[in-house]
């Protein structure tokens, strides 16, 4: 290799383009594995014309992947700019195996972060602030819910290409060293755990409407619970859910199970009719 | 009515691609697809109050990794039926719990036969070098999942403006008031899963803060967000670096 082969604007919009269709493959071996390897396609092809230098490329990348979808453009902008370096490089002076390694390294803090940030803090913002007014009929309330969600991912998704092709990977292991990475990682989940305590009384609902009277003097149940606590049931439920998912039941048969649990409660007059 | 039940599957499978085509960014939710369906079956203003109303409801229904579950078939289904055929808005949500379970159960198969067959055929095209091939399966899933929805909720539409109100009306009250309660309790589900990516015991505290902040002061989702944010910016400054720990 004469000339160093550089990867021009062309190959990197493309491959920015196609790390929105990160999800195009989901395979539960791979996750997103496929589909991180066709958006770098346009990269590898560019920076290996021959079929056998292409192949080794492909067979680096056919491997499992999976992260925050808005993260996928900064990881892809690094593993580009690692694969342009290895292109580049005299033979036996940088090991591929590095691409890889960088890539796995990654897709786990990103997921933590991205998730507690993306599923956790900014789509619940926007439901907080879109629903209630969608609701009332507002269309305003369905342009804010797509605003808050799509400025902050296309920020995230636009910022983080660039940052990742260049210097990413510095800026990631400077990052890592010093700790901050950690940081920021705890601080989301605190951000996340915050929001998730709060979506509890807001969302889920025990309907009890269970009343008996005795002797004169009746017994409403939710007021009895709600002189202990109010929320209590729900906080329980979401709890005792939790526990459940922890140890490994499918979230379908949870479904099914609290599905059965309504009828039931429904019919021996426990829950309302109507 | 035919084309009302092809625009109505366009928005199903638009919804459910929206996460392999168009980036996840958290649109493919109640809010914006009842808002499509009422634009193009022309009640753009119950769409929204639909899409909103089942929003607060799924609040919690996230997709996080594999989880099945889903919100596009109800959310898409339920506003056509309310908009096209007299449905009440709480008619068409209790509707949707239903539709949205069977969707996660299809769902759930297509992945399987999807993973299996284009996990082979990208090995496959890998081995010859065929990046034509990679380039289809890589976005592949999609067009499954794209026909499978369009199909079925197409055609779910137009079974349902006339069978589906008998089909709730013959349901004993006992299940249909049963589905109605279950619905209430579901969302708790969505809380679980979101709690596995997130919990820890050291910071148990902030989960507690969370719950209590809405149920003894009354703050609304908004204040709580804000609340998170603050204290994460607290920890983030407090909190020294590993380094400087000694």
């Amino acid at each position: 290799m004469t000339n160093p082969v550089q990867l021009s604007k062309k190959e990197l919009n493309k491959v920015f383009w196609r790390s929105y269709q990160a999800l195009g493959c989901y395979t539960y071996d791979k996750q997103q594995g496929i589909s991180y390897m066709r958006a770098l396609l346009p990269a590898l092809q560019k920076l290996y014309p021959d079929p056998e230098d292409l192949k080794e490329a492909l067979i680096r990348h056919n491997v499992m992947f999976n992260t925050t979808c808005a993260f996928v453009p900064f990881c892809l902008g690094i593993t580009c700019a690692m694969e342009e370096e290895y292109a580049n490089a005299p033979e036996g002076t940088f090991d591929p195996q590095s691409i890889s390694s960088v890539k796995i390294a990654l897709m786990g803090p990103l997921a933590g972060i991205g998730d507690s940030f993306f599923w956790g803090t900014f789509r619940v913002i926007a439901c907080g602030i879109g629903a209630p007014l969608a609701a009332a009929g507002n269309l305003l309330g369905v342009v804010l819910y797509l605003l808050l969600n799509l400025l902050p991912s296309t920020l995230t998704r636009v910022y983080g290409f660039k940052l990742g092709y260049q210097g990413g990977r510095e800026f990631l292991a400077k990052i890592q060293a010093d700790g901050t990475l950690e940081k920021v990682t705890e601080a989301a989940k605190i951000l996340g755990l915050v929001v998730i305590g709060g979506l509890v009384p807001a969302i889920v609902a025990v309907p009890v409407s269970l009343e008996l009277n005795m002797g004169g003097g009746s017994f409403i149940l939710a007021d009895v619970l709600n002189s202990i606590m109010p929320n209590l049931l729900p906080l329980i439920l979401s709890v005792v859910v939790y526990h459940y998912i922890q140890k490994g039941v499918s979230v379908n048969k949870l479904l099914f199970l609290l599905l059965g649990l309504g009828i039931l409660l429904t019919a021996v007059g426990f829950f309302p009719m109507g | 009515m035919i084309l009302q039940a092809i625009l109505v599957g366009l928005v199903a499978g638009y919804g459910r691609i929206e996460q392999s085509w168009f980036g996840q960014q958290m649109i493919a939710r109640p809010i914006w697809l009842c808002t499509l369906v009422g634009l193009l079956l022309g009640d753009l203003k119950q769409g929204v109050i639909i899409g909103g109303t089942l929003e607060l409801i799924w609040a919690g229904v996230v997709q996080i990794g594999a989880a099945p579950t889903e919100v596009v078939s109800g959310s898409v289904l339920a506003s056509a039926l309310v908009i096209t055929s007299g449905l009440t808005v709480e008619e068409g949500v209790a509707l949707a719990i239903p539709v949205a379970l069977l969707a996660s159960v299809m769902n759930t198969f297509i992945s399987s036969v999807n993973s299996a067959v284009l996990s082979s055929l990208t090995n496959k095209a890998v081995e010859n070098c065929d990046t034509k091939m990679i380039w289809w399966t890589g976005i592949g899933g999609g067009i499954i999942y794209f026909i499978v929805y369009f199909v079925v909720i197409a055609l779910g539409f137009m079974a349902g403006s006339v069978a589906i109100q008998a089909v709730i009306d013959s349901i004993p009250g006992v299940v249909r008031y049963g589905l109605t309660n279950a619905s209430k309790l579901l969302p708790a589900i969505g809380i679980g899963i979101l709690l596995k990516f997130t919990f820890d015991w050291k910071y148990a505290g902030f989960f507690a803060l969370g719950f209590l902040l809405p149920t003894y002061l009354g703050m609304g989702t908004m204040g709580v967000a804000l609340t998170g944010l603050v204290c994460a910016y607290i920890y983030y400054q407090f909190k020294p670096r590993a380094e400087e720990d000694d």
